[in-house]
């Protein structure tokens, strides 16, 4: 038995320990039962919903950069209504917080999503997909304007049922704050940052994108300082005054990545490009973490956010 | 394909032996004990694993022209079809052959007996088992051969009476992944001595045929004097090949499976990169995953007629 306290508190539900795992690196959970317990996580968040099946971008949609990768999925999705029968119920089965990542084409859609999934149960809160450098309509259009991510997340808040909505913020901004605070002013109850920060990788012999998207999101331990450096300064800038939890990612791998993310201000943190090459990394990182607890002799983990000198 | 039920994981493997021949082409042999060894006890040709090569050192000798390519730092796993796997008392053998072509299958190259890799496996879905009295033609093109090559041996293991033919492609002899090719041996003699009949073209000649071999497949074939009926076509290589194979296949009536290659980062089907277009019988397209779904498919699912 651990004697260090994992409990977190975060965008007022109550969880067992403050990993998750990233939406869209960990489908509907169920592709991962035979690697993972998700019951060990603090939570996890699902793939984007759109409101009808997406079948997303062409191949190839990955590439492998150094120290990273690019993809360029477009939001692949089976849709609302085979989300809601077909995988809710295994959902619900499940003993840990669930997300589930809403994305759109206009705010309507968003609305719409958010609405009918706010009743159901199994659902624990909404993580907002403003941020998606994969679409041309909906994604990252909405999340590098201000006020248009004001008007999205005043407008989406309504429909989520009294239950947290989170908004997952784009790193390719001039000035992550403006659209940290933008979020804040609509009534997030908390941000995830960052999401993958929008590359492209060509082929020198053909002189041509590898992607068919011709760019993607690059993810992996690539990004990491540079998504702890906006953690912080979104921390310090915004976060901490309007009293809004962060989740951090961007790149975490082990404990020491999650606590790194967890000094600079994060609350929980996400694990995503790291599942891929081993399916249980999440539950890797929470016993990282907790290994990270004892040797310092911290006892309760939630001490460690915002706690960079 | 064949239904899946075998339980997966990720699992240490240690290196048993590596045979290299010449700068391009690679042999791995490993060793899984325990729960890996009852994983893969369940494993069949063409189904895949994804090796771990991050950590892995690179060789001090890269082959030529690789060494821009291999200093880079990878992240993620590198599928590979089996060539063969095999009890060995109570632990596993999982062998691959490996195309030396990037800074994972450097990295890989670089193995030596006793050194430890992760495995992710076994992954998808493999070769289907012919109909009852089928000959199986094996139609295979580089580092496609292996998993082909497993798939008619392993069949011919399990029922002496099965009757398989083979035909191998590649480049050139340099990049013929057949261990007696590599030594200047026969294959008939060597590694397809189980099959009725073996032969091989290249795109310059050194070995077999000088040409393609789907050219030498349709020209065997059209003087076999064997029932399109009687035969089912196993097939894995680069996909114009397959795609002219699924064509000649459909011709004649032939029944043919191909295992499709896409660069895919999870291999258990939550990353969404590996898809494979398809339409569904009532003509609406879809996305099936090459991980999951396949690698191997029905020739006429995903080429059209």
């Amino acid at each position: 038995m651990s004697i260090v306290n994992e409990k977190i508190e975060f965008a007022g539900l109550n969880l067992k320990n403050p990993v998750f795992t990233a939406s869209g690196t960990c489908g509907y959970i169920d592709e991962l039962d035979d690697y993972l317990d998700v019951n060990q996580l603090g939570g996890w968040i699902t793939k984007s919903i759109t409101l009808k099946p997406r079948l997303g971008n062409p191949a190839p949609r990955v590439v492998e950069t150094n120290g990273g990768m690019l993809n360029a999925i477009g939001l692949a999705n089976i849709g609302l209504e085979e989300f809601i029968a077909e995988k809710l119920p295994i959902i619900r089965q499940k003993n840990t917080a669930v997300f589930v990542n809403l994305a759109g084409q206009k705010i309507d859609e968003y609305v719409e999503v958010a609405s009918r999934l706010s009743g159901q149960d199994g659902i624990s809160g909404f993580e907002l997909n403003i941020s998606c450098p994969n679409v041309k309509q909906g994604g990252i259009s909405f999340g590098t304007d201000p006020a248009q991510i004001k008007k999205i997340t005043s407008e989406v808040k309504p429909a989520c049922g009294g239950k947290p909505l989170m908004v997952k913020l784009t790193p390719s901004v001039t000035d992550i704050s403006k659209t940290a605070e933008a979020a804040v002013l609509g009534g997030a109850d908390a941000l995830s940052l960052v999401n993958t920060f929008t590359a492209m990788v060509i082929d020198v012999h053909t002189r041509t994108p590898v992607l068919a998207n011709r760019t993607g999101g690059l993810s992996g331990p690539a990004i990491k300082p540079m998504a702890v450096y906006l953690v912080s300064r979104v921390y310090q800038d915004v976060a901490k005054d309007a009293g809004i939890p962060i989740m951090g990612l961007g790149g975490i791998r082990n404990g020491l990545d999650a606590a790194e993310f967890m000094i600079a201000g994060a609350s929980t943190v996400c694990i995503g490009t790291a599942t891929f090459a081993r399916p249980d990394a999440a539950v890797k990182v929470s016993d990282g973490l907790r290994r990270f607890c004892e040797s310092e002799g911290i006892k309760k983990i939630s001490e460690l956010t915002g706690s960079l000198n | 394909m064949t239904n899946k039920n075998n339980r997966s994981g990720v699992f240490e493997a240690s290196v048993a032996g590596s045979e290299h021949f010449g700068e391009k082409i690679c042999r791995l042999k490993f060793v899984l004990s325990g729960e890996g060894a009852d994983a893969f006890k369940l494993a069949s040709p063409g189904e895949f694993a994804q090796f771990q090569v991050e950590g892995l050192a690179l060789p001090s000798n890269l082959p030529e022209g690789l060494e821009d390519r291999a200093f880079r730092q990878p992240i993620l796993r590198r599928p590979f079809s089996f060539l063969d796997i095999y009890p060995y008392g109570e632990d596993m053998i999982v062998e691959i052959m490996c195309d030396i072509i990037g800074t994972g299958t450097a990295r890989l190259s670089g193995l030596r007996a006793g050194d430890k890799v992760s495995i992710l496996g076994p992954l998808g879905r493999g070769f289907a088992k012919p109909e009852k009295g089928k000959k199986v033609i094996g139609i295979a093109g580089g580092i496609g051969i292996p998993p082909v090559e497993h798939f008619l041996r392993q069949l011919c293991r399990d029922n002496p009476k099965q009757e398989c033919f083979a035909f191998a492609g590649a480049r050139s002899r340099a990049d013929m992944p057949i261990a007696s090719v590599q030594q200047g041996k026969n294959p008939e003699n060597q590694e397809y001595s189980f099959c009725k009949h073996f032969a091989a073209a290249t795109d310059d000649g050194s070995f077999g045929d000088k040409g393609l071999v789907t050219e030498v497949f349709e020209s065997w074939f059209a003087g076999a004097g064997l029932s399109p009926a009687d035969c089912e076509i196993a097939a894995c290589g680069p996909e114009p090949m397959l795609r002219a194979i699924a064509q000649t296949a459909h011709k004649l009536g032939i029944r043919a499976q191909v295992s499709l290659e896409k660069m895919m980062a999870c291999g258990i089907g939550v990353c969404q990169s590996c898809i494979v277009p398809v339409k569904s019988q009532l003509g609406r397209e879809q996305n099936k995953l090459c991980c999951k779904d396949g690698p191997v498919f029905d020739s006429r699912e995903v080429f059209a007629e």
